[in-house]
């Protein structure tokens, strides 16, 4: 028999016999993936934990800049009132011109043709042009009142956002403490399974540990027993393996002296 | 105040007549250029109990304004026997020469009157009486 033949024999004994093991030891086993789903649960929790918190954080973030908007909005209240007043003012400038227009074209007119009526026209032409000034001016005011609206529900969309964004803050926190309450559950319930089956929970981790790796080492360890160069195989695994075969012996040997199957 | 074009020249052998158009219960009247002094933003006007006639500063000076109709912005100052007299309510559309026709100015094909400013005041007055 060749070294590799009695390499791979050693191996599938002493898979065998942990296979055997694991039978028997169903229990511990049960137990181990029992922790390590409690594990995993305790993770998943302390992450989900993690995102509310980031989630949180975010939602706090989103209501400044909400808040920072809604500020906008008012200031653009206040800039508004400001243009109506400053067109307001060139509105009575204009009226005022118009009425100046008016006299220069009433004086013009006393003075009597021809004297007057260069006169005339000239406060003629000055009227309608204020008069067109004042038409711009008032599609300009139409035009603000419609930026006004405009800007008015945008202020109430943002104060909804805003109400929206403290509500999904408030409800983050309610889940982060919902959260910290599960975790807290979870920690009772691990000590509660350690203290219900006497194993240590650290122990029952490195068992599904092993037990995860050895189930991947042998279907690793039977891909390449159908494989070609197995001798290759075997001396570049035999410095791995033979402390495991070794271990595995010891552990059996000590069942054994145990008392064990 | 409303815009109202210019007259257009007149046609040869027309004779125009300078003035003010204003509106007055919904009709368009005119106000001859001896009549009409000037035109003015209409100022706080006080009122004089048991009259119709209210007092303004106008330009320097304290001058009665009589409302002969609401509203409106302005007040046409005009010169009614040698007093200056403000006169409420008028919208005025405009000012120039424009030719006489009757009574008053032709405006396109519109017959506009003269407001008889004088005989309004002593309407007033009587009403007043």
């Amino acid at each position: 028999m060749s070294v590799t033949d009695r390499l791979f024999d050693s191996l599938r004994h002493a898979v065998r016999g942990a296979r055997v093991a694991a039978g028997t030891a169903k229990t511990t086993l049960d137990e181990a993936a029992l922790f390590s789903q409690h594990e995993r649960a305790n993770v998943a929790t302390a992450q989900s934990l993690r995102t509310a918190q980031a989630a949180g954080a975010t939602a706090a973030q989103q209501r400044s800049a909400l808040e920072a908007a809604a500020d906008h909005a008012r200031l653009l209240v206040s800039r508004g009132r400001d243009m109506r007043g400053s067109a307001h003012q060139v509105r009575d400038a204009l009226e005022r011109a118009k009425l100046v227009a008016l006299n220069t074209g009433l004086e013009g007119a006393r003075l009597g043709e021809p004297a007057g009526k260069a006169m005339v026209a000239a406060a003629d032409e000055l009227r309608s042009v204020i008069g067109r000034a004042l038409a711009a001016l008032e599609e300009h005011l139409s035009l603000l009142s419609q930026i006004e609206r405009e800007r008015e529900k945008l202020r109430d969309l943002v104060e909804q956002a805003k109400t929206a964004a403290s509500a999904l803050g408030d409800e983050l926190l309610r889940a982060q403490t919902a959260q910290r309450e599960a975790a807290g559950a979870l920690e009772e319930l691990g000590k509660g399974l350690e203290r219900s089956t006497g194993t240590d929970r650290e122990a029952a981790r490195i068992v599904a540990t092993a037990a995860e790796h050895a189930r991947g080492l042998l279907e690793a360890l039977s891909a390449l027993a159908g494989r070609p160069q197995r001798g290759a195989v075997a001396r570049a695994l035999r410095p791995t393996l033979l402390p495991l075969l070794r271990l595995m012996r010891e552990i059996d040997r000590r069942e054994i002296e145990n008392g064990g199957d | 105040m409303t815009d109202l074009p210019i007259a257009p020249d007149a046609a040869p052998g027309l004779t125009r007549t300078a003035g003010v158009v204003v509106e007055f219960e919904s009709r368009l009247y005119f106000v001859p250029a001896r009549v009409a002094e000037r035109i003015v933003a209409k100022p706080v006007v006080s009122r004089v109990p048991g009259s119709e006639f209210g007092i303004a500063l106008v330009n320097g000076r304290v001058t009665s304004v009589i409302d002969v109709a609401e509203g409106g912005n302005d007040l046409l100052v005009c010169d009614i026997e040698g007093e200056a007299l403000a006169l409420s309510g008028l919208k005025v559309y405009g000012c120039g020469f424009y030719p006489s026709r009757g009574n008053g100015i032709a405006l396109g094909d519109e017959l506009v009157p003269e407001l008889e400013v004088t005989a309004l005041i002593h309407r007033r007055r009587a009403r007043e009486r």
